[in-house]
């Protein structure tokens, strides 16, 4: 893959990728770069903030509300669970139960349990639970089935 | 509002699910010669014997503040919560007709031991193993991924 970079525009930075034909390797490296550097707005103390989504830890909905939890700070956002869900890399960010969507990559310890669910223990030390209903979807995804 | 009505349905069923089976068990002790008279306070003391087992049921398995606890501490929490009151009523029912012997409540105690023994062992050991698998799986999943 040949990689160029021209000074050809006023503002900002525009991405364009030139192929023979559009391959599943290419929308990869589309919605990578899509991704790159992706920030979610979130509120804390009546203040606004963007958030970083390599920042996050999980993100829970309670009472209709959403809160992004990353080390050290909680921010609500408008966005509705579902909304973020189909916004985010599906790879990173795991659905493990109806109210949180957690992120793969804080995650420092898995434990099932014999109720069939699963704790997750996250890089800050808190723990997120893998309801029994999406135990499958995870162990599909990092390979422990199918 | 959501959680409370979750709640109070684990509660009926895990009420509905143990006073059926604990009066099912009682006529059939009563029916095979036990020192056990069925009548109505005898019903109403098995019914506040489930309603507290079911309460301490729903609170240590299945609400907000315990979920993340994990099984055993909540299994813990259950026996703390329940296994005295359940003497006490067994001592009110007369289950061991009248204050029994010590052999029998020996043999409760023993029952209760193992079931919370065997919770244990399961955790320890067949839980254990697995979540060093999962873990490890998810580590290599994520390195995976970073790679990519």
């Amino acid at each position: 893959m040949k990689v160029s970079i021209k000074k050809d525009i006023d503002s900002g930075t525009a991405v364009e990728i030139h192929c023979r034909e559009i391959t599943p390797e290419t929308e990869r490296l589309a919605r990578y770069i899509e991704r790159f550097d992706e920030r979610i707005i979130g509120s804390a103390n009546g203040q606004a903030h963007t958030i970083a989504l390599e920042q996050i830890l999980y993100i829970e909905s309670v009472d209709k509300k959403t809160f992004l939890y990353t080390t050290g700070s909680v921010y609500e956002t408008d966005k509705r669970l579902y909304e973020l869900e189909e916004m985010l890399d599906e790879k990173t960010f795991f659905r493990c139960s109806k109210s949180v969507i957690v992120n793969l990559n804080k995650i420092t310890k898995l434990k099932p349990e014999v109720t069939r669910n699963i704790l997750a223990t996250l890089t800050n030390g808190e723990v997120v639970m893998i309801s029994r209903r999406n135990v499958k979807a995870l162990k599909t995804l990092i390979g422990l089935e199918g | 509002m959501e959680d409370t009505k979750k709640l109070l349905l684990y509660f009926r069923n895990s009420l509905a699910f143990s006073y059926s089976w604990l009066v099912v068990c009682t006529v059939l002790f009563s029916l095979a010669g036990g020192g056990v008279n069925l009548n109505t306070l005898l019903l109403v003391k098995i019914l506040v014997l489930c309603a507290w087992g079911s309460a301490c049921f729903v609170f240590s398995f299945f609400t907000r503040f315990m979920k993340k606890r994990g099984f055993i501490f909540d299994l813990t929490i259950f026996f703390v919560l329940f296994i005295p009151v359940e003497i006490l009523m067994f001592y009110w029912m007369k289950i061991f007709e009248g204050t029994g012997t010590v052999i029998l409540w020996v043999i409760l105690g023993v029952f209760v031991l193992i079931c919370y023994i065997t919770c244990i062992v399961i955790d320890v050991v067949v839980m254990k193993k697995r979540a060093k698998v999962y873990t490890d799986k998810l580590l290599e999943y994520n390195a995976k991924k970073s790679a990519d």
